[in-house]
């Protein structure tokens, strides 16, 4: 699998999309994403930052199939997701895309191992019990699988978020603020995992972030404000040297 | 979803709310309890009912007077072979009321002349002593046969036989005692005579021409196939010997017509129980639905994470579904053992000022439990459906 931008046809095309709240009787109206077209590629590293109620997170829930753009077109592998059924985005959810939710959004009163082997249990997985032990293992959660998310921290709770959405290896990861919760020590090992994912997988990263060192990490960096994307710059060289990349 | 997941998820979703959910289950418990006792008490009933008038003796036909009385020449007329070849034995009776006493004993009993066919058209069993004879009807003998309760009024547990006791003030000697009956028509508070005693000693009514006119005719078919054949030979005597020309002035009673009567009675009353056992079941129908569309509400959220983690629909329907149906088929089983053991605890007792018959048949907890199941998913399907048409980003929105 390619590691790197290339030429064939995007994983994930957005054309013109906007998406639009009313609120009130529709008297007030809220544009959330305005306008916003952005080709992601297989086995890019992307960073989206922008200030908060940019529409970061909206972008996000529209390219992981949870909403629907209000216009404008997204496909998905050249499939254009507006005429998919139902059925078909439950698959797209279910296998394509893993989901890091900027709250974590865990069943409460599922232990986190079944809360990591439930996004297998919808996609008819083998050996789910394993495959969520190795995931836990690997956010460093061993000895915290039959906790359920009230008897955990917020930063164990965000990595049993992540965990869920690795489990399934998706070929896109798409992950909104995953280090927003987590200190100095976990956020790099985070970063690493999601890193690695990328580069020895090549799994498609997205991730949703404040953070200038998170972004860092990415290959490409996509700014939003106010709806719009205001700056799309994919780094020059992925030879560059963290010191050059601080003086970009 | 596998359906073991399905069962697991729906399992664990209930344990999670146990005092709701027992309280939904309550509703479905209650329904199908009434429904089997109900149903328990009707079945019951429709076999007493068969069981007291097949207690009048088989192939039984009663003929009574429905305008000029019927004698004993017509009697005669329906004993000759020639004409009713279909019917096996005649037994007329004339009814009247008298006082029986002995020394300072007294009682009231209906006082019956009939001939000695009665004992075996109507199916009847001698306790002790022998019943009524040709020769005490050709003779106008003073004899009289008791029923078992006429006799444990007036000689306790001795045996009456061979005893006189006074019939309106006339002497009679008891010949005999007939078995207890239980049954529709018993005759244990009757006294029977002679049938010619009873008209030409106790009764002072006499007919036109001189004959003795009796109030009832029981006939004997010879089989059960031949009752209808036999009918219609009592009418054309009949008609012959009246010398009919338009309306009938008899009317011919077919026990099975009169079973039937009472067991389709029977069956509307059962299908009315039913009808009332089967509505609180929908009650606790309705209430399932209820906690269901609550359960659904506060789990918007659930809902939401579980579609983006991969949950179709029809996922989500399948949960909620088997959720709903849990709880009737949970409730069914309680309801059905409840319903059964209340069914069984009642059986023959006197509660209310009546006595309780009950019969369970094995199909009736079968039809609660699927009833139940069914009760289930159609009350069920209305929330699981609203919960898997939200939008998931909606429902993760949820507050
Ligand atoms: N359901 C909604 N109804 C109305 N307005 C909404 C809704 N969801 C989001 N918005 C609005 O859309 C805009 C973008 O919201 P979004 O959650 O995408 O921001 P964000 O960039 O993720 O912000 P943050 O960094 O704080 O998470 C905000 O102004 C917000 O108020
Ligand atoms: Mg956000």
């Amino acid at each position: 699998m390619p590691t790197k931008p290339n030429n064939d046809a995007p994983v994930i095309q957005i054309r013109d999309v906007s998406k639009v709240y009313e609120m009130g009787d529709g008297t007030i109206q809220v544009r959330a994403l305005d306008g916003v077209s952005i080709n992601i590629h297989d086995g890019e590293y992307v960073a989206i930052i922008g200030a908060s109620g940019s529409g970061k997170s909206t972008l996000m829930n529209i390219i992981g199939c949870l909403d629907v753009p209000t216009s404008g077109t997204y496909h998905i592998d050249g499939q254009a997701v507006e005429t998919m059924s139902n059925n078909r985005l439950a698959d797209i959810r279910s296998r394509k895309v893993g989901f890091v939710f900027q709250t974590h959004n865990l069943l409460p009163r599922l232990t986190a191992l079944a809360n990591v082997e439930l996004p297998m249990m919808y996609g008819h997985w083998p050996n789910r019990r394993k495959r969520a032990e190795d995931a836990l293992n690997l956010v460093n959660l061993g000895d915290r699988m039959d906790h359920r998310p009230t008897e955990l921290s917020g930063g164990q709770q965000q990595r049993v978020g992540i965990a869920r959405a690795l489990v399934k290896e998706p070929s896109v990861l798409l992950a909104d603020e995953p280090t927003g919760n987590l200190d100095t020590a976990n956020t790099a090992e985070i970063l690493n995992i999601i890193s690695d994912l990328n580069h020895e997988n090549g799994i498609t990263v997205i991730v949703v972030t404040h953070e200038r060192d998170v972004a860092a990490r990415a290959d490409r960096i996509i700014t939003l404000s106010d709806g719009q994307v205001i700056s799309d710059e994919t780094k020059p060289s992925p030879l560059m040297t963290k010191g050059e990349l601080e003086g970009v | 979803m596998s359906p073991l997941d399905i069962i697991r998820t729906s399992i664990y979703s209930l344990t999670a709310n146990r005092l709701r959910a027992a309280l939904a289950l309550l509703g479905i418990v209650l329904g199908v309890c009434s429904v089997i006792t109900l149903m328990s008490i009707g079945r019951g009933s429709t076999d007493r009912i068969t069981e007291l008038i097949q207690g009048l003796g088989s192939n039984l036909l009663t003929v009574i007077p429905s305008g000029d009385p019927l004698t004993l020449t017509d009697v005669d007329a329906l004993r000759d072979p020639l004409y009713t070849p279909s019917i096996k034995a005649v037994a007329p009776q004339i009814g009247t009321f008298g006082t029986i006493h002995i020394d300072n004993n007294t009682t009231q009993a209906a006082i019956t002349g009939v001939t000695p066919e009665f004992l075996n058209v109507r199916n009847l069993e001698m306790g002790t002593g022998t019943f009524i004879g040709t020769p005490h009807v050709e003779s106008l003998s003073e004899v009289v046969v008791l029923g078992a309760q006429v006799s444990e009024d007036l000689f306790g547990n001795q045996d009456p036989t061979g005893a006189e006791v006074r019939i309106n003030g006339r002497q009679f000697r008891v010949v005999g005692v007939l078995a207890s009956q239980t049954g529709f028509g018993s005759l244990d508070d009757q006294a029977l005579i002679p049938i010619t005693t009873a008209y030409y000693r106790l009764s002072g009514q006499r007919t036109p021409g001189g004959d003795i006119s009796v109030d009832q005719i029981s006939v004997q078919a010879r089989d059960v196939e031949s009752v209808d054949q036999a009918i219609e030979e009592i009418e054309t005597v009949l008609r012959l010997s009246h010398r009919i020309t338009d309306a009938d002035d008899f009317t011919v009673f077919n026990q099975q017509e009169i079973l039937d009567t009472f067991e389709e009675t029977n069956q509307t009353l059962v299908v009315f129980l039913g009808t009332v056992a089967g509505i609180s079941l929908l009650v606790g129908g309705i209430g399932i639905m209820n906690i269901m569309l609550v359960s659904v509400t506060e789990r918007t959220r659930e809902i939401g994470i579980r579609q983006a983690m991969g949950a179709k629909r029809r996922d989500i329907v399948a949960q909620f579904v088997t959720e709903a149906v849990f709880l009737t088929f949970g409730g069914g089983i309680i309801g059905v053992i409840a319903g059964l053991t209340l069914a069984t605890a009642i059986d023959g007792r006197f509660l209310i000022g009546t006595e309780w018959s009950t019969r369970v048949t094995s199909n009736i907890p079968v039809i609660a439990l699927i009833v139940s199941i069914a009760v289930g998913l159609f009350f069920g399907i209305y929330p699981a459906v609203r919960a898997a048409r939200l939008n998931p980003i909606e429902a993760l929105r949820y507050e």
